[in-house]
């Protein structure tokens, strides 16, 4: 009997590793082989590529640079807005972040044409101006707000783990609120905030769809890597620069990976009842406040896209685009949430595990693999989907044309968020909790049954809600994937839009956002159903 | 221990059902296989008799089409023989690396596309050839002689003028393709890039035939300087001048143009002095396991009625269907404006064109 646990226990670690391996570094190492083994004269398209590509690889970096300044500046901003609130302004720029965080793909940028463009809501009627919305402003000024509701919260989040002793006694000794921010909050944030650039600095490099719409003649690799596809149809052309795109996102994520392990995460003390006051104090609140109903309005615009017809000085309500959605979302959008639901249920299991094998086992293997886990935080979208056409089309992995494919690549690509936020849970354990299973004569696996699993349920249920989330809104990696068979809502929202049926797309936007947005509130009402019978 | 066992065998489940919605699809697949091969032994005798009553039924078309609007006429053609369809929208260029990079077919039926798509692929010998059986009423110019594609209706290139715009600057209405070249309307135009749109790439290529190349490409040089940069989509144009960005859009029209021209009080126009088109191509790929059902299709497409709700889906005019006799919507295109255009150009010269092309548009 223990020796068929004992099995059992070694085969599901090395079968998850396996998987693992399969569905992340394998793909990239059959990328590089067809790229520049099987390729002939590969260096030469490479370096050719290079050339003729300068200026848009440095607009890439530039590009990813300013939008990893300014999304963590406005990142702060309403990160300290949120710890310094309560009550219902809380809850309100809470309810804002959190909808936000469901940002389907291309609308953002639909959007702003419609607010900032040359006949722009804000931009002409209520400001009178002229404004040229597209290139280098048009895509930061997008970019950096869509990954505001994100990193603010992680800021939010980092917030709450800052030593209070020591901000007490700052507000104790007379300092003002100032001072306190500048010589102790934000040198205490200073990890976060390197961490939020980073991210944000990936996410930016990797974006193919905000420069293709607004970026005019302001173009990145990310967006002309899509166009290879698109006009000569080389996949070649378009993976090479997915891996110029890739290679300083490898770089950065090696410091990523060194910021985010020294970040403390075992406190959790409020920031809102301190007494506060002073200009700076109002300052940071405004600029919060105004930050988010910039990020409101946007998804005010978007319903309003919805459901009127003509331009705004005479809007007339219809429920024609609302109609019309349904014959674009017959098939595609149930697939959606089947696929997302497999894909987020599977990666519960598999983070669960390749986390207990972390824990449990000490080998100097698991922990160079963990290289390997985070890998997809780095890898660009496009090129995660092209590295799986190119990793099983053909024996023995052969699943082009499958929902497989798809679902491993929604799964794998949330995979980081998944297995950090369960180590987040599993780091404020107390470790004796895993001897007393042990001690009580019972295999090693119960440790995960019974103690990883029960006391994490909170990390847990907030991963598959990520995952699910970030399935259903996921174009870039899966674009490549899809077949007639197995055609998604995101990429009916992006033949939507390229037909130019605007309406019609902001409403299945809405439909995304809607589901999303129930599913992660069933998930926490079960969780919080399971809690309370704890008690 | 025995939950232990439940969790497992519901994770061992969830794996299965996994791994067996391919299998269902690759099952289905293999089927089809098999009927296509007794199809073929029974095609020299369905041969004979003309009205054989098709039966797909159990079986899914696969489908790359343009756009998510033909929807009607695929359901039309499942009340008809049964078969289910599924459809995709997928860019040509974006058809034949998927095509090249996992080395079958993505679908069964090309339906739409860039007609130098179609050219490539024919070359690389990735279409089913097939001669409809109404192939004699439809014009050679709209379809290849061998059979390897056949257009569904033609694309015409027209302008989008916003004329509120233009009266604030003191500028008129431009109605031919040579009033927009002039400098006057600086900044004011917007086009596609021809390497992503085909109806863009037919308008230049419809330039070059309607002037000669020399002339035709000192044009596009003039025209390339009131245009502040090419828009990477294909409905860039029509979304920027709706949105009033610019006062001229150069876009395929149709009656969704004339349609947003009247919501958003702008002008959609032919342009007087000659009209650039491009057949939109349809085809069967080889070796696809619903290739019989493809062909079935383009018969069904060709039947008059089908016609007509083809032209009513693509808010084409009658003079943009293949077919003659197709009434479609009048929206005042005269066919013989119609650019005299060498279509097989359109596959043997495009990267020369194109290449041409970005030197003069140095990466706008």
């Amino acid at each position: 009997m223990k020796r068929r646990l004992l099995y059992l226990d070694r085969i599901i670690i090395i079968s998850v590793f396996f998987v693992i391996f399969l569905f992340i570094l394998f793909p990239i190492i059959q990328s590089f082989y067809f790229t520049f083994i099987e390729e002939k004269d590969a260096f030469k398209v490479f370096s050719d590529l290079i050339v003729e590509h300068k200026k848009t690889i440095y607009n890439s970096i530039l590009l990813a640079c300013l939008t990893g300044i300014v999304s963590s500046i406005m990142s702060v901003f309403v990160g300290l807005s949120l710890s310094f609130s309560k009550g219902i302004y809380y809850r309100f720029l809470k309810a804002v972040m959190f909808i936000a965080m469901i940002s389907p793909p291309f609308v953002m940028s639909l959007t702003y044409i419609n607010l900032f463009g040359r006949n722009g809501f804000i931009t002409k009627e209520i400001l009178n101006l002229s404004f040229n919305p597209y290139g280098l402003m048009g895509v930061l000024i997008i970019q950096s707000l869509s990954y505001v509701p994100l990193s603010s919260l992680m800021i939010e989040n980092a917030c709450y783990n800052l030593n209070r002793d020591v901000i007490d006694a700052s507000f104790d000794l007379g300092k003002s609120f100032f001072q306190t921010l500048r010589k102790i909050v934000l040198p205490l944030l200073w990890p976060s905030i390197k961490i939020v650039f980073i991210l944000n600095f990936m996410k930016s490099i990797s974006d193919f769809s905000t420069p293709q719409i607004i970026g005019g003649k302001f173009q990145t690799l990310a967006s002309e890597s899509y166009l290879y596809m698109v006009t000569e149809g080389s996949l070649l052309k378009a993976c090479i620069l997915n891996i110029i795109i890739f290679l300083p996102c490898i770089f950065i994520f090696y410091f990523y990976k060194k910021y985010n392990d020294s970040i403390p995460t075992n406190n959790y003390n409020k920031m809102s009842d301190l007494k506060m006051s002073g200009n700076v104090l109002r300052f940071v609140k405004t600029i919060g406040f105004v930050i988010t109903f910039v990020i409101l309005l946007e998804y005010l615009s978007l319903v309003l896209e919805a459901f009127t017809k003509g331009r705004i000085r005479d809007l007339n309500f219809t429920l024609e685009f609302f109609v019309e959605s349904h014959m674009y979302l017959r098939y595609s959008f149930l697939r959606s949430i089947i696929y997302s639901l497999f894909a987020s249920f599977i990666s519960v299991f598999l983070s669960s595990v390749y986390v207990y094998a972390k824990r449990t086992i000490n080998s100097a293997f698991i922990k160079k693999f963990d290289y390997i886990s985070m890998l997809p935080f780095a890898i660009p979208g496009t090129f995660f989907g092209i590295s799986y056409i190119y990793a099983f089309r053909s024996y023995p992995f052969y699943l082009t044309g499958t929902a497989t494919i798809i679902i491993m690549n929604m799964l794998f690509k949330q995979f980081p968020l998944s297995v950090s936020s369960l180590e987040d849970g599993v780091n404020r354990m107390d470790m004796n909790l895993f001897d007393a299973v042990l001690d009580t004569g019972r295999d090693r696996i119960y440790i995960l049954k019974d103690v990883i699993v029960p006391l994490n349920l909170r990390y847990i249920f907030l991963g598959f809600v990520n995952t699910f989330i970030k399935s259903m809104t996921t174009v870039g990696s899966i674009m490549f994937l899809v077949y007639p068979g197995t055609k998604l809502a995101t990429i009916t929202l992006f033949d939507v839009i390229n037909s130019g049926k605007y309406h019609v797309g902001s409403v299945i936007a809405l439909y995304i956002i809607l589901f999303c947005t129930v599913i992660s509130l069933i998930c926490k009402y079960i969780f919080n159903r399971l809690e309370k019978k704890d008690e | 221990m025995k939950k232990l066992f439940l969790i497992f065998s519901f994770l061992i489940c969830a794996f299965m059902i996994v791994g067996c919605k391919n299998d269902v699809s690759e099952n289905t697949n293999d089927s089809t296989k098999n009927v296509v091969d007794e199809e073929k032994k029974t095609d020299e005798n369905t041969d004979a008799k003309e009205d054989v009553k098709l039966d797909f039924s159990g079986r899914t078309l696969n489908v790359i089409a343009t756009s998510e609007k033909y929807q009607k006429l695929f359901d039309l053609f499942t009340e008809k023989t049964g078969a289910k369809v599924e459809f995709l929208s997928m860019s040509s260029g974006d058809v034949l690396s998927r095509i090249k990079a996992e080395g079958k077919p993505v679908s069964d039926l090309w339906f739409g596309g860039g007609l130098d798509a179609f050219l490539s692929a024919k070359e690389s010998g990735f279409l089913d050839s097939y001669i409809p059986k109404e192939a004699d009423k439809v014009d050679e110019r709209f379809r290849d002689k061998d059979g390897y594609w056949i257009a569904k209706g033609l694309t015409v290139v027209g302008l989008l003028v916003n004329e509120e715009m233009l009266k604030e600057k003191g500028l008129e209405v431009p109605k031919t393709l040579e009033e927009i070249k002039d400098p006057k309307y600086k900044d004011l135009v917007i086009m596609s890039t021809p390497e992503v749109s085909g109806t863009m790439f037919a308008f230049v290529k419809g330039i070059l035939d309607k002037y000669g190349e020399e002339e035709g490409y000192k044009y596009l040089e003039e025209l390339n300087n009131n245009i502040p940069f090419y828009g990477k989509r294909g409905k860039d144009p029509q979304e920027k001048t709706v949105a009033g960005e610019f006062a001229i859009g150069i876009i395929p029209i149709d009656k969704s143009a004339f349609d947003a021209a009247k919501e958003y009080n702008l002008t959609a126009i032919y342009p007087e002095d000659g009209i650039a088109w491009v057949p939109e191509g349809v085809a069967v790929f080889k070796d696809a396991p619903g290739s019989d059902m493809a062909k079935a299709f383009i018969d069904f497409m060709l039947l008059d009625e089908n016609q007509e709700l083809l032209a009513e889906l693509d808010g084409k005019d009658g003079n943009q269907m293949i077919k003659q006799g197709v009434s479609g919507y009048k929206l005042g295109l005269d066919k013989n404006l119609l650019i005299d255009e060498k279509i097989e150009e359109f596959g043997s010269k495009r990267d020369e064109i194109l290449n041409r092309f970005k030197e003069i548009t140095k990466d706008k």
